[in-house]
């Protein structure tokens, strides 16, 4: 009865598909009816628990000795219920799930964070979990073998429901933090093992941890890919929202931040992650933080996520997420002109993994900012592509490898591309051929923050973004969407709509000026927020938890 | 009243886990917190000063340096006073990390914290408390 209640108690999900189901939680026999009733969606998510599927340290059950761990059960309710399935198989400790989530002999070294502190969360009914290291040797040979006995299941019971890998984890700071990572005496015993056997291999360069921790990381994706094979759809992140190590010091001395909660929303959108607020108390996801979610969700955002079809055509007068510029950028490094281009574009600033760059999984990102580096033949081609579909592209020279440079030299001869070379601040090399621009960063020269934001201004105007200009204090969280136009609307080319919030416990201010090609249309669901329109300023006087939004008719300027 | 809670360790075991962090041999703060509401920064930063003549090293992260655990202990009672807290449990991280390992909710984690840490009152508070009782006595004895 307490884990039905427990369970019962998710109810208030604020993001599509939060409704994971937890089948260890409840008999079997409610299976079926707890799905119905409480899976708002058409897909079901079934997060695998591997300590419920352990029945000694050598075997794993699937329904053959507990009904409870009865998959093909679940699979065959969904089907009989029309839902697609999808299983997520764990890349990692599960922030949801006592030790989490491996089976208890093997949980023998706790996980322990870059801070020295043991890695544990808060679950919504103030149970705690602590995460156990993956750095074990003997965590990793148990691993490969659930993942086998998983996947001979999968092959008996003929059940072709993608497996997703999901590695957990949390933003901290505005980054992703995995709850792989970990700093515990077997990863520290692991990593001089590492270094020594690099060493005896002649290399000499310093090994940071960062490096061993994405080594360790790989292995068991390899080993998951290998085992899942046509199983296997993704590794995708997925964010807890108020998980982190500093949530977890502030919820136990019932300090809930809703700053940092609000910032873990923005940049879940941001960064494309699966994003759960199942960890929170009703009282936590209530007020601010239930108004933020619901306004930065969209409709597709479930299956984007899981890569599931869906058709654009279905909700085009609906808004969806904008972002300005997509960053592609390699995992865990801090882009250190983020501030510059956040300022710039009022936070329209969306990231990307080069993977799912190539896989085109969000093309609807107005310009894309390659950061990656080693941009081969392959790479440069998929770009080149984008650009021939009038995408446009900034990059630098130096990442590209001497092969990509000559197959760009010789793109530019064969195709007659039109190229303007000038001189600001930086050596800068512009491509266009109809609406599709290329603009290559020719040298990195060492300009200052001043010269940089001006230099990236003018890229920018060059590119035909224009944005409105936010004078505002800081702590102040922004989020943008977007639609077409409605009949009476026609005048403008899309519909802008802006949030604000401010999620700190003092008041805030900010000033918004808007130009020629943004219109005010109307403002909307303010909470304790103050208004006062002086064209062309717009100055807002923001309470503790308020918010607003404003929308915005939208003229480019060679519409004007 | 609420009541303040300092994590501290010393450089040498935080070393272990931290990249980038040479042990000098001193203490350092890894948490603070305060039961129901932040405690503002300019505090921390205002009370750290006020002891040692000078602000704390920018690391960011970790709070300090404190040469001597009393210091820290000073520099604990200091941000007691300013925040008018009851009291300020002080908790070593290997202790905190011990406390979480062995408690399976919230509850019994803070009272495994109040039981292990380093516990100093707030006396000036105590004072106000007497004073106020002192004064609810005269003012029965005067009916």
């Amino acid at each position: 009865m307490e884990k039905y209640l427990r369970a019962k108690s998710d109810e208030l999900s604020l993001f599509p598909g939060e409704h994971w189901f937890f089948y260890w939680r409840s008999s079997p026999s409610l299976w079926k009816g707890r799905i119905q009733e409480e899976i708002k969606s058409d897909v079901v998510i079934i997060p695998i628990n591997w300590s419920a599927h352990c029945v000694e340290s050598h075997l794993s059950d699937f329904g053959q000795v507990r009904p409870e761990a009865d998959l093909k059960k679940l699979h065959d309710i969904s089907i009989e219920l029309g839902l697609s399935l999808v299983f997520l198989f764990p890349l990692g400790p599960c922030p949801f799930l006592s030790n989490g989530g491996l089976p208890t002999f093997i949980s023998s070294t706790p996980a322990i964070n870059k801070n020295g502190e043991v890695v544990a969360t808060i679950d919504n009914a103030n149970q705690i979990h602590k995460m156990y290291s993956f750095y074990e040797p003997r965590v990793f040979q148990h691993y490969s073998r659930f993942l086998s006995s998983f996947k001979n299941f999968l092959k008996e019971e003929k059940i072709l429901a993608p497996v997703v890998l999901a590695e957990y984890g949390y933003v901290q700071d505005g980054e992703f933090q995995s709850y792989f990572v970990d700093r515990s005496s077997c990863f520290t015993s692991n990593f001089r093992r590492y270094v020594a056997l690099k060493e005896e291999e002649g290399n000499r360069e310093k090994i940071e941890y960062a490096k061993f921790d994405q080594t360790v990381l790989e292995m068991y994706l390899i080993a998951a890919r290998q085992q899942l094979k046509d199983s296997y759809s993704h590794l995708q992140k997925i964010v807890f929202l108020a998980a982190g190590s500093n949530d977890f010091h502030a919820r136990v001395f019932d300090n809930f931040n809703h700053a940092e909660a609000g910032l873990g929303i923005v940049e879940s959108v941001r960064k494309n992650l699966l994003l759960s607020t199942s960890l929170l108390n009703n009282s936590e996801k209530d007020g601010f933080i239930k108004n933020m979610s619901e306004s930065v969700a969209d409709l597709n955002y479930l299956r984007k996520q899981f890569r599931l079809n869906f058709s654009e055509d279905d909700d085009f007068t609906q808004f969806c997420p904008l972002f300005n510029l997509n960053i592609v950028s390699p995992d865990q490094i801090k882009n250190s002109a983020k501030d510059i281009y956040d300022e710039l574009l009022m936070n329209s600033v969306s990231e990307q993994s080069k993977d799912d760059f190539l896989q085109d999984l969000n093309n609807y990102h107005p310009i894309h900012l390659i950061e990656t580096a080693e941009i081969d033949e392959k790479y440069l081609n998929i770009i080149l592509r984008r650009f021939l579909d009038g995408q446009k592209i900034i990059l630098k020279r130096s990442s590209l490898t001497s092969e990509a440079q000559k197959r760009l030299d010789l793109f530019i001869h064969e195709n007659g591309i039109n190229v303007e070379r000038i001189m600001f601040k930086e050596k800068l090399t512009s491509l266009s051929l109809n609406l599709g621009r290329i603009i290559i960063l020719e040298s990195e020269c060492n300009i200052d923050v001043h010269d940089k934001k001006v230099l990236w201004s003018k890229v920018l105007a060059s590119l035909e973004v224009r944005n409105l200009h936010l004078e505002a204090e800081k702590g102040l969280l922004l989020f943008w969407k977007t639609r077409t136009p409605s009949s009476i609307e026609l005048k403008f080319e899309e519909i802008k709509r802006l949030y604000l919030y401010n999620p700190s416990s003092y008041k805030l201010n900010a000033s918004i000026t808007t130009n020629r090609n943004y219109f005010l249309l109307k403002k909307i669901d303010e909470i304790n927020c103050k208004v006062d329109i002086k064209h062309p300023h717009i100055n807002l006087s923001f309470l503790p938890k308020a918010s607003i939004a404003l929308d915005f008719g939208y003229i480019a300027e060679g519409s004007l | 009243m609420s009541k303040i809670h300092v994590i501290y360790e010393h450089a040498s075991k935080l070393a272990t886990f931290l990249e980038k962090f040479d042990s000098d041999g001193h203490y350092y703060v890894v948490r603070i917190q305060r039961d129901g509401l932040a405690i503002d920064e300019k505090i921390i930063n205002f009370c750290y000063q006020n002891l040692f003549d000078t602000p704390p090293s920018p690391d960011g992260v970790h709070l300090g340096p404190f040469p001597e655990l009393n210091d820290l202990r000073s520099f604990a009672y200091k941000i007691c006073e300013e925040t008018q807290c009851k009291s300020v449990n002080l908790i070593s991280l290997h202790d905190f990390n011990e406390a979480v390992i062995h408690s399976s909710n919230k509850d019994s984690l803070r009272g495994e914290l109040d039981k292990i840490g380093d516990c100093l009152t707030n006396v000036e508070d105590q004072a106000a408390v007497k004073s106020f009782f002192r004064k609810v006595f005269q003012i029965n004895s005067d009916t």
